[in-house]
C-alpha cells in the first residue's frame, strides 16, 4: 500500500450516504452486498430488529425447553390450578407468567409454540411468492409479447381479487383440511403478483443496457443472459421484498387463524388465540394483551429491518410503497 | 365475473359433502334427503344445475338460500347497508388520515411532526386488523364501561335510519379500527410523493409567484402528488373486503363479511356464489371509477 493510498484510507468517511460508493471503490472494490451489510451493522434501528426477530426465533425453537421450565405443555388443561373456582382462567401470577387462558392452559407456552407457526408461514410463504414471483417477473420482462401480456393480465386479476374470500372458499371447499400448507399456498398465491411486477419492471430496464448487448454478441444464450447477467441485478430488490412480505405475511396467516381458517383449535397459534380471546377480553385482558404483544413485536421488528435493508442497499430509494403505473 | 363465477362452482362441485344431508338434519331419512335434493336441483346432473343456474344468474336471480330458503337477494338486501356504511366510513377516514398525515409529514421533513408521522404508521401498518380491533374493545370500550363512560358501544349496528347518532356511535370503532391499518400505508406513501413533487420546479414557479403555502401545498404540488396514492387505492379495495369481513367479524356487526363467513360454513352455494360475485363486482366497479379519478386528477392520463 502506498504512502498515497493511506492518506486517501484515513481521509475517507464512514460508508454511508449516497456518496459511499465512490468513497468504498477508492480503498478497494467491494461488492454492493459488502457495502449494504456495512450500512446494516450501523443501523441501530436495525440491529435491534433483528435482535428482537432473534429472540422470537429462539422462543419458537425452544418452546419445548420453556414448557418444561415452567412445567406446563402447550395443550395441557390446568383446570385446578389455571382457572378460578368459577371458572375463570386466572391472571399473570408466579406459575402462569402471563397468565392462563379459558381452558387453564398456559398462554407464555402457547405464545412460544404459536412463534413456530407464525414464523414457519411467514418465511415460508414470502420464499415461495418471493422465488415464484422473480421468475415469473423475469420471464415477464425478458420474453415480452405473448408472455408479458398474459402474466400481466394474471397477475392483474389476482390482485383484484378479494383475497380472504377466496381463503374462506377454499378452505371450505377443502371440507377443513389443509392446514398450514393451506396458509402457505393462500399467501403465497396472493402475494407473487406485486414481485413479479417489480422484477419485470427492473428486467425491461437492465435488458436494454449495453452489457446484456456484450453478452448477447459473445454468443451467450437466453438462459446464461437471465440467470448470469440479470440476476445478480435484481437479487437486492427481491431481497428487500422479501423482507417486507414476511410480516405482511404473518399478519395474513393470523388473520386467517383468527377467521378459524388453516391451523386446527387445540393448536396453540397467535391468530386463533386472539380469535377465543374476543369471547374473554372483559375478564382476561392477558389472553389479548399478550399474545397480541408477541404477534405486534414481531411484525414491527420485520418491518424494520425491512426498511433498514432496503435504505441499505439504496440508501436513495425510499419509496417502496409507491407503484407507479 | 363470469369466470369468478364458474370457478366458485367447479371449486364447490370437486370437493366431497352434501348439502341436502346439512340441511336434513342428521336423523334425516333416505326419503326425505331424496326429497331435499330434487326441490334443490341437485338431483341433476352438475353440468345442468350450472347452466340452469347461469340462466337464472343473467336473468338477476340469485336464487335461494340452501340454509333458510330466504332469497339471496333479501339477504344481501339486509346487510348491505351494514357494510356499506363500515366500508365507505372507513375508506373515507383512511384516505383522509393518510393523505393529511402524508402531506404534514412530507412538508416538514424530519421535524417532530414528520417523525411521528413516520413512527405512528409504522406501528399501524405493521398492526393487524383483528388485533387493532380488539385491542380498542378492551382499552377504549370496556375499560372506559368500568369507569362509568359508556360513549363506544361494543358491538352491534344501529340502522342510519333509526338513529343518526346510534348509527355513528355505534361505527366509529369500526371505521377506525378498519382506517388506522390501511392508513398508515397511505400515510407513508403520500409522504414519500409529496417530497418528490416538492422537489419540482413548477412547485417554485409556484411559490415564486408568492402564492400562500397552504395553495401551493394543497393545490399545486398535492394534485400530483396523489396519483399514486390513487393507484394504491385501486389494487386496495380488495383488502377493504378482507378488512369488513374481519371488522364486522370483532365488532359483532351484522354485514355482508359475517354473511359470508357463516353461509361458507353452512355451505350455502347460492349464497356463497352471490357473494363472491358481488365481491368482484365492487372490485371491478370500483377500479374502474379509480381509473376515472384519476384521469380527473392527472390531465396527462386519458381515458381511451
Amino acid at each position: 500500500m502506498s504512502v498515497y493510498d493511506e492518506m486517501l484510507v484515513d481521509n475517507v468517511p464512514e460508508p454511508e450516504g449516497p456518496g459511499a460508493d465512490f468513497s468504498a471503490s477508492a480503498i478497494k472494490a467491494r461488492s454492493p452486498w459488502q457495502l449494504a451489510f456495512e450500512r446494516l451493522r450501523h443501523d441501530r434501528v436495525a440491529v435491534a430488529s433483528a435482535v428482537v426477530i432473534v429472540l422470537i426465533a429462539g422462543l419458537a425453537v425452544f418452546a419445548p425447553v420453556v414448557a418444561a421450565i415452567v412445567g406446563h405443555g402447550p395443550d395441557t388443561q390446568f383446570h385446578l390450578t389455571g382457572l378460578t373456582p368459577e371458572g375463570i382462567p386466572i391472571g399473570p401470577s408466579k406459575h402462569f407468567l402471563l397468565g392462563a387462558d379459558e381452558l387453564g392452559r398456559d398462554i407464555l407456552v402457547r405464545i412460544c409454540y404459536g412463534a413456530r407457526i407464525s414464523l414457519l408461514v411467514g418465511v415460508v410463504a414470502s420464499g415461495l411468492a418471493v422465488t415464484g414471483g422473480a421468475i415469473l417477473g423475469m420471464l415477464a420482462g425478458y420474453m415480452g409479447r405473448l408472455v408479458d401480456t398474459t402474466l400481466a393480465r394474471l397477475i392483474d386479476v389476482v390482485l383484484a381479487m378479494p383475497y380472504l374470500v377466496f381463503a374462506i372458499a377454499l378452505w371450505t371447499a377443502l371440507g377443513g383440511q389443509g392446514g398450514i400448507l393451506l396458509d402457505v399456498s393462500v399467501i403465497a398465491f396472493f402475494s407473487f403478483g406485486a414481485v413479479a411486477r417489480i422484477v419485470r419492471g427492473q428486467v425491461l430496464s437492465i435488458k436494454e443496457k449495453e452489457y446484456i448487448e456484450a453478452a448477447r454478441s459473445l454468443g451467450a444464450g437466453t438462459l446464461r443472459i437471465m440467470f448470469v447477467d440479470i440476476v445478480p441485478n435484481v437479487l437486492a430488490q427481491v431481497i428487500v421484498y422479501f423482507t417486507l412480505l414476511v410480516p405482511a405475511a404473518i399478519v395474513f396467516e393470523a388473520t386467517l387463524a383468527f377467521l378459524g381458517i388453516g391451523t386446527t383449535p387445540p393448536t396453540p397459534d397467535w391468530g386463533s388465540m386472539l380469535s377465543e380471546a374476543l369471547n374473554y377480553y372483559e375478564v382476561a385482558w392477558w389472553y389479548v394483551v399478550f399474545p397480541g404483544l408477541a404477534l405486534l413485536a414481531t411484525t414491527l421488528a420485520f418491518n424494520l429491518l425491512g426498511d433498514s435493508v432496503r435504505d441499505a442497499f439504496d440508501p436513495r430509494y425510499s419509496r417502496i410503497f409507491t407503484k407507479e403505473k | 365475473m363470469w369466470l369468478v363465477a364458474t370457478v366458485v362452482f367447479i371449486l364447490y362441485f370437486v370437493t366431497p359433502h352434501d348439502p341436502a344431508r346439512l340441511i336434513a338434519g342428521k336423523d334425516a331419512t333416505a326419503q326425505m334427503l331424496a326429497d331435499v335434493r330434487i326441490r334443490l336441483g341437485l338431483d341433476q346432473p352438475i353440468i345442468q344445475q350450472y347452466f340452469s343456474y347461469l340462466g337464472r344468474l343473467l336473468q338477476g336471480n340469485l336464487g335461494y338460500s340452501y340454509f333458510n330458503s330466504e332469497p339471496v337477494s333479501t339477504i344481501i338486501g339486509e346487510d348491505l347497508p351494514v357494510t356499506a356504511s363500515l366500508a365507505v366510513g372507513g375508506a373515507v377516514l383512511w384516505l383522509v388520515i393518510g393523505v393529511l398525515a402524508g402531506v404534514l409529514a412530507a412538508t416538514k421533513p424530519r421535524s417532530i411532526a414528520d417523525r411521528t408521522v413516520t413512527g405512528l404508521a409504522l406501528f399501524f401498518y405493521s398492526m393487524p386488523t383483528f388485533l387493532l380491533g380488539e385491542l380498542f374493545l378492551l382499552l377504549l370500550f370496556f375499560r372506559l364501561h368500568l369507569l362509568g363512560f359508556d360513549f363506544f358501544p361494543g358491538s352491534g349496528y344501529v340502522g342510519l335510519t333509526q338513529s343518526v347518532g346510534g348509527w355513528f356511535q355505534h361505527m366509529i370503532l369500526p371505521w377506525f379500527t378498519l382506517a388506522l391499518v390501511t392508513g398508515a400505508v397511505y400515510a407513508r406513501l403520500t409522504r414519500g410523493s409529496m417530497l418528490d413533487v416538492l422537489g419540482e420546479d413548477y412547485v417554485r414557479t409556484a411559490r415564486a409567484k408568492g402564492l400562500s403555502e397552504r395553495r401551493v401545498v394543497y393545490r399545486h404540488a398535492l394534485r400530483a402528488a396523489i396519483t399514486p396514492v390513487t393507484t394504491q387505492f385501486g389494487i386496495d379495495l380488495g383488502t377493504l373486503l378482507g378488512g369488513v369481513i374481519v371488522t364486522e367479524t370483532v365488532y359483532g356487526l351484522p354485514g355482508l363479511g359475517q354473511e359470508i363467513y357463516n353461509s361458507i360454513s353452512r355451505q350455502d352455494l347460492p349464497v356463497i356464489i352471490a357473494l363472491v360475485l358481488l365481491a368482484s363486482a365492487f372490485v371491478v366497479t370500483a377500479n374502474i371509477v379509480v381509473d376515472a379519478v384519476y384521469a380527473l386528477l392527472d390531465p396527462r392520463v386519458r381515458l381511451t
